[in-house]
This record gives C-alpha cells, structure tokens and sequence, in this order.
C-alpha cells in the first residue's frame, strides 16, 4: 500500500496507535514513567548549569541565567535528535511487518516525529516553570508571548516530520546512512543558534561582510527552521516578547517546504523502499 | 482477479554474482522473482501456491496484498484484500495484550469502533484469562500467535491470502482455530493460500498454481497440479508434464 495522502488520511488511527503505543512503552519501561518526560530535560538543565555556569564560568552576563536560555534550544534539537535518528532505521527495524501487512510506511517516520513531539512537551514545561523562578534580567514582564508557542509547536511537528520522511527513505537506501545521522545532527545544532543567540550570528555576519551581503548571508542562515524556532522559544520565554513577522513567515515557508521535500522523496522512492530492506 | 504479465524483480546486493541454474537471472544487479505471470481468478475459487524455496510464492503474495508493486505487466482484484502471513508482526512487546489488540488491529485497518464493540469477544477467543493484561514479552509464541490470530479473524474482506497460516496455536487452539478459519474462508469470495501442507491444500483449494523460479510452471484445477508437484518434489530431476 503505497503512502499517498488518501492512504495516510485513510489510516489516521494506526498514526496515533502507534504515537500512543510508543509513549505508552516508554512509560511502561522505566520504573518513574512518565515522571522521566519532566526529569529528563531538568537534569540536562543541571548539567548545563554545572559545566557551563559553575565550570567554565559562561553565560553570566548576555544570556544569563545561561541554563534556562539553553534549555529552550535543547529541548528542541533534542526532539528533532530522537526522532531522526529513530526514523533513519525505523523501515529496516520493521522489516518483518512492513512484508507482511499491507498500510502506508509513511506512517511509521511520522509516529516517530509526532511520539518525539510529545515527549519533548515536558521538557517545554521545565523552560516554562524555570523561566518564571529564574527569569532573565531581560525578560520584558509579560506571560502573553507564551501564545506562540503552540504555534511553534506545530512549525517544529512539520519540519521535524519532513526531516524524518527524507531520513527514513534516505536511511533505507543508504544502509551507513544510520551510522552518520548522529554525526550529522550534532553539526547542525552547533552550526544554529544552539549554545548562542540569533544576535551573535547577525553582528559577525554583518561585521564579516557588511550590511547588504551580511543581510542576505542572514537570510540564508534563517533558512534553517530550527534558527528560528530556538530564537521564537527564547522570545517567547526567556524574553518575554513576539517573533518579528518576517520570521514567523521564514519559519512557515522553511518548515513547509521541509514537509514538502521529504515527502516528496519518499513518495518518489515508496515502490523501491520495500524491496531494499 | 486478473494478472496480466506480471514481473516484480528484487535488486542483489552482491551484483556481481554470476549465472546460477537454481536462481537464473539475465541482468547483473537484478533477479527476477515473478516473471511474465498471467491468471485470471474468478469468484469462489480457492487457490493454492506451490513451489520450491525461492519459486516466488511469497513475493506474488506481497503483491496481490498491496504491498509490493509489480515492477512490469499489472495486477487487478475487485474487492477488498486481507492478508494472514506475519500473525503478530508489529505487536509492542512493552504492552499488554489487550493494548496490543488496538495497536495490531489499527495496523490491520479495523475500525476503533468495531475493535471497541468486539474486545470481549476477541479476548475470550484468544483463551488467555488474566494474561491478556500482561506484557506481551511474558507470552511464549503459540500465545502471540492466538492473539494475532483471534485480531486478525475480526477482518472481514472479499480476497483472503494466507501464507503457512492455516491453524495456529498449540493442539488445544489448533482445531478451534482451524474452524473459525474455514468458517471466514466461506465468507470471502477469492482466496489464496501458500502452504507447504500438501494434505490441507487438497482439502481447501479448487484450484493450483505451481511456480517455478518465478514463472508459472503449471496452472489448473488443484488435485491435478498438486498430484503433479508432489510426484516432481518426489523425484530426481526430469521434465514434468505441463498441466496447463
């Protein structure tokens, strides 16, 4: 069964049985369950902290308290980590049930961005709940910017969800595919506004080649969805103000035309993927 | 249903292998696992698949499921298909039966609603009391296998296709579910049937195709074709008369 959009409308309920299925095992197979959703990110807070703040002596000035103004970055990437390492080798791991019932494999990369989605939620509630103890010296005093973040949720779900469709195909033509995805993942977080501000990057742009080129080479640099969702998560908490408009259409047009190209790929190469297992 | 040349190959991963006499293949990178294959299948008949290992059986399964598209030549069934090969393929073994059923039945396209209306039922068939609670990874795998199997029979569809499926379970489930089986056979209109069971092949099909390294070796009704098969299987190589 190929994985055309009426097929995929078609079998919505096996998308979320299978989003459901996959939270419902990771609470089942630790012992604190769902407790891990909030725990896990709170440690990475921790550790941040400790190595950044406590060790390295960063982040006390420009983006203090740096930990929280990491976090919004992180828990980002970290759901776009999972999910698209997950997805590189989700049609191989399911090998046996790809060959013997018939539904659209598409719906396996996009249970593994949406399952990773919902996970991250609790990760989104210890920035919320930390940006309101240790608000930031320049935070501007209103809880209103919190609304984007729905929003920003969803623009994350579709580039995610793209990224994850082009991997899965990707990832089952090219078998070492799975072995660089990693590798891969880890380069971009480092290469976007991760451990930095959108701030940074325009002064040394703009300082590096001046107003108009350093403009466009900005332009490209927000090409990158995750540029500016880690930027609209930080305004919305750490700041507390609103993503300029010119992003918020950046960031639709980026995301969406993720969206477009990985399923477009995997539409391409849909036949072919099942004989390659 | 109707085939009409119908050619499905697989890609080598060692492409430079060379010509063999059990797989023959006349492109370095490809094997043919159906070639030029045409059948026209009506109403009422029930088809069994026979052949060697590698003949390409399960392949011409996984196309008539929809799984796999024919790379050459075209395939139409007017009706709905459902498949029971892989019984339990995709269960969770994290959760619990119970929570496996929803998930194997959204995986076998039934309704939420129906597997709502028919969890007790589909509970009782399967016969396993309190365990239907506990976590899969605890079931041995004739248990999985009931429980994969009391989901699937929920399916209702015009074509049924099995493969090495015609009774499940330990001795007890085994004539339970080989009743429940031929009871759903009886209400699909077209099935085909792989199996390696010459004995319950004679008793269940109307009809036989034998394949041979991917092609049609011999086509008709199923007494005949599988009398064919069995003296072949029996004997040294030698040319087997064509029954169609």
């Amino acid at each position: 069964m190929n994985s055309s959009w009426p097929h995929l409308l078609e079998r919505r309920e096996l998308l979320v049985e299978l989003v459901w299925s996959d939270l419902r095992a990771q609470v089942v197979r630790r012992r604190l369950g769902a407790l891990w959703w909030v725990a896990d990110p709170l440690l990475m807070m921790v550790v941040y902290w400790g190595v950044v703040v406590g060790l390295l002596g960063r982040g006390k000035t420009a983006y203090a308290p740096y930990p929280v103004y990491l976090l919004c970055a992180l828990v980002t990437w970290k759901h776009l980590a999972k999910a698209a390492q997950r997805a590189t080798g989700i049609l191989r791991q399911r090998e046996s049930l790809i060959r013997s019932v018939p539904f659209p494999t598409a719906v396996l990369p996009v249970a593994e961005a949406a399952s990773g989605l919902v996970l991250s939620l609790g990760g989104y509630l210890v920035v919320a709940v930390a940006s309101l103890l240790f608000p930031s010296p320049h935070h501007g005093g209103s809880l209103l910017p919190w609304v984007q973040v729905p929003l920003l949720l969803a623009f994350q779900l579709v580039a995610v969800t793209g990224i994850c469709l082009l991997l899965a195909c990707a990832g089952t033509l090219a078998r070492d595919l799975e072995a660089v995805t990693s590798h891969l993942i880890r380069i971009g977080f480092y290469v976007s506004p991760g451990l930095f501000g959108l701030d940074l990057v325009r002064d040394e742009l703009f300082t590096r080649l001046g107003p108009e080129a350093g403009a466009a080479a900005l332009f490209g640099y927000l090409l990158n969805p995750f540029a500016i969702l880690f930027t609209g998560y930080r305004d919305a908490f750490f700041y507390g103000r609103f993503l300029p408009l010119e992003h918020w259409l950046l960031l639709a047009g980026s995301s969406l035309g993720l969206l477009a190209v990985g399923y477009g790929v995997y539409r391409r190469h849909d036949d072919e993927l099942v004989k390659r297992l | 249903m109707e085939l009409r040349g119908l050619s499905v190959w697989y890609p080598l991963r060692n492409h430079r292998a060379r010509r063999r006499e059990f797989l023959g293949y006349d492109h370095p990178g490809i094997l043919w696992a159906l070639r030029d294959l045409t059948l026209d299948l009506y109403e009422g008949t029930t088809l069994a698949i026979v052949g060697g290992n590698g003949a390409g059986k399960s392949t011409l399964c996984l196309v008539l499921a929809g799984i796999l598209r024919p790379d050459r030549g075209a395939v139409r069934i007017r009706g709905h298909v459902s498949t029971l090969f892989g019984l339990g393929q995709g269960f969770n073994r994290d959760l619990s039966g119970r929570e496996n059923i929803r998930l194997y039945a959204a995986l076998l396209g039934i309704r939420r609603q129906m597997i709502r209306e028919r969890m007790d039922e589909i509970i009782e068939f399967t016969e396993l009391g309190d365990f239907i609670d506990e976590p899969v990874s605890h079931y041995s795998a004739g248990m999985r296998a009931r429980l994969a199997f009391s989901v699937a029979m929920v399916l209702e569809s015009d074509v049924l296709l099995l493969d090495e499926v015609l009774s499940v379970g330990d001795a007890g489930f085994q004539a339970k579910s080989k009743a429940r089986l031929r009871e759903r056979m009886s209400r699909s209109r077209l099935i085909a049937v792989v199996s390696h069971q010459l004995p319950l092949l004679r008793d269940v099909a109307t009809h036989a195709l034998w394949l041979e390294k991917g092609q049609a070796h011999a086509f008709g009704p199923a007494s005949e074709v599988l009398d064919a098969y069995e003296r072949a299987a029996g004997a040294t190589r030698r040319p087997v008369r064509r029954i169609a």
